[in-house]
Parts: C-alpha cells; sequence; structure tokens
C-alpha cells in the first residue's frame, strides 16, 4: 500500500477510488538533500508536499540562528495540506535525512476535494491532528521535565513511525533523528540531552546505540513520559 | 580571570556525583556548573552550567574547556 494511503487510512476510512485519484494526483518523486529544505520561510508555492521516503521537520530559526523545531515529519505525512488555504509558510521545513518527497498541486487539491468530500475530511483531519501534535508539544515543552519530555517525544516518535510500518514493537529500527534534533525539539540544551537519555538508558528503557530506535519497555516508558496516543486519532491498533 | 567572578568547589547530585563549582559575580551566586564525565563521550573533562541564573540562562548551550573560559563568559554576559 502506498504510503500516503497508510497514513490517511490510519486516521479515516477513503475509499479504493478516492485512493487512486489522490494518488494520480502526485507529482514526483523528487529527491531533497540531508540539510536542504523541502520548503523555507516565506515562500508561497503552489503544490503541498507528501513525504514518500525519509525524515523533515517542521522549524523556525531565530534571527541568530537559534532553531526550534516544530514537528517531525514521517513518510506517508503531508507535511503542508494547509498551505493549500495559508498560502505563504511561516517556518521552514527541512531535510533531516536525504528525502523523497512527491507534491500535490494546490490546483489539483481544489478538483480533487470538491469531488470527493471524504478525501478532504480525511485531509482536513490531518491537518488537524498536526495541530493537535503541535498542542502537545507544548505542553511537553511547557510543563514536563527533561526526562518526561524525551520519554514523551520518543513515545510518539514511535507510535507515528509504526503507523507507517517504519517501527515495531520488539523489534529496533533505525532512528535518523540525532541528539543535536532532540534538543532543537525538546529545548533543551545539547548536553542536558545526551544526559537525560543516558538516564533512559540506565533504567533500561530504551536501547544504548544512538543509530536505532529501540524501546525496551514500553509501558514504563509511556508511564514516564504520561504519554496517551489519544492526541495523534489514530484509529483501531495504533491508538 | 576577572576578579569578580569566583569559584567554590561543590559535589552536585547529577549522574550520582558530579564534581562542579559554585560561580559568583560580587559574592552573588549566578552558576552551578558540572565537570562532565565519560557518559558524554567527546566533552569529558569540559565545565558546563547545570544551572544558572540571571540573565545567564544561555550558558547551557554552551560547554567550556576550563575555568577560565567560564569565568570571561560570565563576564562578558552578566
Amino acid at each position: 500500500m502506498h504510503v500516503l494511503i497508510q497514513k490517511l487510512k490510519a486516521l479515516h476510512e477513503i475509499s479504493n477510488e478516492e485512493e487512486s485519484a489522490i494518488l494520480n494526483a502526485l507529482e514526483g518523486p523528487y529527491e531533497v538533500e540531508r540539510g536542504e529544505d523541502i520548503a523555507a520561510d516565506g515562500s508561497a508555492p503552489k503544490h503541498s508536499t507528501v513525504m514518500l521516503a525519509g525524515v523533515a521537520c517542521r522549524y523556525k530559526l531565530l534571527a541568530d540562528g537559534r532553531r526550534q523545531i516544530l514537528a517531525f515529519e514521517y513518510p506517508g505525512d503531508v507535511t503542508d495540506i494547509y498551505r493549500y488555504v495559508l498560502k505563504r509558510i511561516d517556518h521552514s521545513i527541512g531535510a533531516v535525512t536525504k528525502c523523497s518527497v512527491a507534491h500535490l498541486p494546490h490546483k489539483t487539491i481544489a478538483a480533487l476535494t470538491e469531488e470527493f468530500p471524504n478525501l478532504a475530511y480525511a485531509l482536513w483531519r490531518d491537518s488537524l491532528v498536526d495541530a493537535s501534535v503541535a498542542q502537545s508539544w507544548l505542553v511537553n515543552a511547557g510543563r514536563r521535565s527533561a526526562l518526561e519530555r524525551l520519554a514523551h517525544l520518543i513515545c510518539e516518535q514511535f507510535v507515528r513511525l509504526s503507523v507507517v510500518g517504519l517501527a515495531k514493537h520488539g523489534e529496533p529500527s533505525r532512528f535518523y533523528i540525532t541528539q543535536t534534533d532532540l534538543a532543537d525539539a525538546s529545548g533543551l540544551s545539547l548536553v542536558h540531552v545526551n544526559k537525560t537519555l543516558q538516564q533512559l538508558k540506565e533504567k533500561g528503557l530504551i536501547g544504548r546505540n544512538p543509530n536505532l530506535l529501540e524501546i525496551l519497555d514500553w509501558e514504563r516508558l509511556k508511564a514516564i513520559a504520561g504519554f496517551d496516543p489519544t492526541y495523534l486519532h489514530f484509529k483501531g491498533t495504533h491508538a | 580571570m576577572p576578579d569578580r567572578v569566583t569559584f567554590q568547589p561543590v559535589k552536585v547530585a547529577v549522574s550520582g556525583e558530579a564534581e562542579g563549582r559554585l560561580a559568583f559575580v560580587d559574592g552573588k551566586l549566578v552558576a552551578v556548573l558540572i565537570k562532565l564525565d565519560v557518559t558524554q563521550n567527546e566533552l569529558e573533562g569540559r565545565w558546563y552550567a547545570e544551572a544558572a541564573f540571571n540573565g545567564l540562562e544561555r550558558m547551557s548551550e554552551h560547554t567550556f574547556e576550563d575555568l577560565a573560559a567560564v569565568a570571561a563568559w560570565i563576564d562578558a554576559h552578566c
């Protein structure tokens, strides 16, 4: 199953006809090198972007170069569907790893959503979940301790990756997000992130290899994080 | 080292027990520093602000080679 369909179906049921319609609307794939922008702050391209492979992030740069990561984007995610409505993007989307992306032209979105209201509902739901994730990150940064915060981020990445088959309980999977990325996502210093990850490892909650997403005790990690996946709004087994 | 910045040795309860320093400016506490241990890989032996106050909050974005470097940074930012 195409990764975009996997993601959308985890959120909302769509028909075979709707599946074909949105897949036929995709242009690409296009490759984006690690560290390059998929969309630059302030730009107003006439398409939205679908992640096919790799990891990207939405981020905001301050004038002196400090970076806040706003969300991670995985295969199946439409990184900027809201741009169809808002036009100009108010932050950047950057490739954390080499990415393969497809474009969803805005003129096609207009035709698609007119012909298939249920597809419009699925995309709407997807963008509302993005907002829900942003709210969750606000709670994380504002009120959770460093240990809880990183545990929560790890839980979230695991559930989101598992929805598109890129993570599985009991099987370590490749983890491309660096400690620098985690620092910029959590608002913690790099050293603090390193120290906190050491604590999670010493508690036997995550594996020791920094290049792997390996959760050793899901229930305890969730408990420490206070992680409740309801805010991701996935259906069935992913919830 | 700037005269107004002084240090006092202290043990800090992070990662078990870390060698640390309280940093003072004109006798007032502004930061709690620790010496990073082997778990920080290539940063081992460098100084890190576990906590800092009075406008020095961004000190934790850096690590420092020695206490002279810490004092210079504090003097420039305080």
